[in-house]
């Protein structure tokens, strides 16, 4: 909370470096982080999995593949939060320019998170009260979505304060209640036992299935900056983005292999309902959802901002009404596809890992070993009243190449994005440096924070 | 109001409690609400025990976090207990004294906001 002479507001450093003042512990970041998995959506998901591989099979796609690759990549990308205390798309200023890294957030990030997966949780929300509750106006799919949407935009409004709270008190219970209904959906359809011998319906590659579980939750990782920025110190960040990858990510997903191997869907919430345990179900999905979609609001707030100088508590009114009234509309034409939507918003998302592999060779290879500098914190330092470019022409180019790659090259799309974009931006840099070629276009002056913004 | 004081009481009586509900175990006529029960007074005595190290080593930050784990967990159990499904001789039991740790770790939580400890920033 901040307030210089105006009023209370909500700006959570949105431009500007955290201050070592305002930063959290191992704890709270942990927690923090593990919000993502808040969504039952994951559920669903992981169950993609159960489809195609038996039990075994999943167990080592997730636990060798994707949990693994998703450690490595977030703890990176984490990391660089930690240490420069931007948020992911400032952060982006260094690679790609002010201009590249406002459009690039928008584009990515806004659109796709901020809007697209915000509007389609709270539409979701809507559609599973108004399963629960079918006759009651008040959970009518429009109606619930609409008053879900503005419970999320609450919280987001107050930014990382109202995020640490809902993770300390909400996730906790969260992750009981689902273990609860896996644990009782398993025991009911076979036990353990069954699952071990379920044969699954179809057939899946590990190569697909790895694919899978990273495409799940690379976005998360790559936009891990947003949380971690908070952490007071980088291996605080690394160590709590493991630690939650490793405790609840093969949880969830191999939980939900389970049931689908048992049941052939993911059924935890009906089970529940089933046995009488409507508040449990209830519970589950108000506190999944709401926490998803403030994670997902948060970090379309933060880069609206970066895109458009007004302050991030009002950028979370601003998108999230725009998801509210999508997912109410949704809701109100009962029976509009949302797959187009659903297929553009992931056609732009999977362009994210591109932009992260030009990030990462700008914070651990050009800035550390083209321009010397060996202190991380100095890496992506924005210092007010010091001039930075506003184009820059490598990052652009690796991004495009990384993206290209993701689309065209065979294999684990998300990391080949990561890679070739890693490659040519290094390289790139290199042959510019060493022919002298200026590849870094306009200026600005940096003036920190909130001294920009609309107030 | 000696917040490490209260918070050390209120650990202990929770591990009382975890205790009770362990000794209870046996009564459960359902295999599901006798797992239930198990996990919920094991969960309840390790914090328990964290909450009377950390109030006993004077780490109020620790001992909040705790409080809120707790009061988490504990109302999650408690939303699920409710169904039929686990209906046992003992429920009533148990719900009455998980009931009494989520108030009196509610209450911890406001001695510690009047204590000027951060709770709401771990």
């Amino acid at each position: 909370m901040e307030g210089r002479g105006r009023g209370i507001f909500f700006d959570d450093y949105s431009l500007e470096e955290v201050p070592s003042t305002e930063r959290y512990g191992l704890y709270n970041m942990f927690l923090t982080l593990s919000a993502s998995f808040g969504a039952i959506a994951v559920l669903f998901a992981g169950g993609v999995l159960g489809g195609g591989l038996n039990f075994v099979d999943a167990t080592i796609a997730v636990l060798t593949g994707g949990t693994t690759v998703l450690a490595i990549i977030g703890a990176l990308s984490g990391a660089i939060g930690a240490y420069s205390g931007l948020s992911t798309y400032v952060g982006w200023r260094f690679p790609f320019g002010r201009v590249g890294g406002k459009v690039l957030g928008f584009a990515l990030i806004t659109i796709t998170t901020g809007i697209g997966w915000f509007a389609v949780e709270s539409w979701f929300f809507g559609v599973v009260m108004n399963e629960i509750f079918p006759h009651n106006p008040f959970f009518s799919v429009w109606a619930a979505a609409l008053w879900g949407g503005i419970l999320m935009i609450l919280s987001t409004y107050i930014g990382y304060r109202a995020l640490s709270f809902l993770s300390y008190f909400i996730l906790p219970q969260h992750v009981w209640l689902i273990a609860v209904g896996l644990l009782l959906a398993i025991s009911l359809h076979g036990g353990w036992g069954a699952v071990f011998t379920a044969a699954p319906k179809s057939h899946m590659t590990l190569t697909d299935a790895i694919t899978d579980t990273v495409g799940l939750y690379i976005a998360g990782s790559l936009i891990a900056p947003d949380i971690t920025r908070f952490a007071k110190r980088a291996r605080d960040a690394v160590t709590a983005w493991v630690l939650h990858m490793y405790v609840f990510y093969p949880f969830l997903i191999l939980g939900a292999v389970a049931i689908v191997l048992l049941t052939g869907s993911v059924i935890i919430t009906e089970d529940m309902l089933k046995l009488g345990m409507g508040v449990g179900v209830l519970l589950i999905i108000i506190l999944g959802q709401w926490i998803i979609n403030t994670v997902n609001l948060y970090s379309g707030s933060l880069s609206f901002t970066n895109a458009i100088p007004v302050r991030r508590d009002l950028s979370s009114i601003i998108v999230g009404v725009i998801g509210t009234l999508l997912a109410a509309y949704w809701g109100y034409t009962a029976g509009a596809s949302l797959t187009p939507f659903e297929n553009f918003i992931t056609l732009l998302g999977s362009l994210l890992p591109a932009a992260g592999g030009s990030v990462f060779a700008e914070f651990y290879i050009v800035k550390r070993y083209f321009e010397g500098i060996k202190d991380p914190r100095q890496r992506f330092k924005l210092e007010p009243g010091r001039e930075y470019p506003e184009v820059n022409l490598v990052g652009l180019l690796s991004f495009a190449a990384g993206a290209l790659a993701g689309f065209f090259v065979p294999g684990i799309a998300a990391i080949n994005a990561i890679l070739v974009a890693f490659v040519v931006h290094v390289a790139l840099a290199y042959v510019f440096k060493r022919a002298g070629i200026r590849y870094e276009f306009g200026r600005y002056v940096y003036r920190s924070g909130l001294e920009r913004v609309v107030r | 109001m000696n917040f490490h004081r209260f918070s050390l009481y209120f650990s202990a009586v929770q591990l009382a409690f975890s205790a009770i509900l362990l000794g209870t175990l046996q009564l459960n006529s359902n295999i599901y609400a006798l797992y239930h029960t198990l996990a919920i007074s094991l969960f309840m005595l390790i914090t328990a025990v964290l909450g009377i190290y950390f109030s006993w080593r004077g780490q109020g930050s620790r001992v909040v976090a705790d409080a809120w784990l707790i009061i988490s967990i504990v109302t999650a159990y408690i939303a699920i207990d409710v169904s039929p499904f686990f209906n046992s001789p003992v429920k009533p039991l148990e719900l009455a004294l998980t009931g009494i740790v989520t108030v009196i770790w509610v209450v911890d939580l406001y001695i510690a906001w009047r204590a000027k400890l951060p709770v709401l920033r771990l």
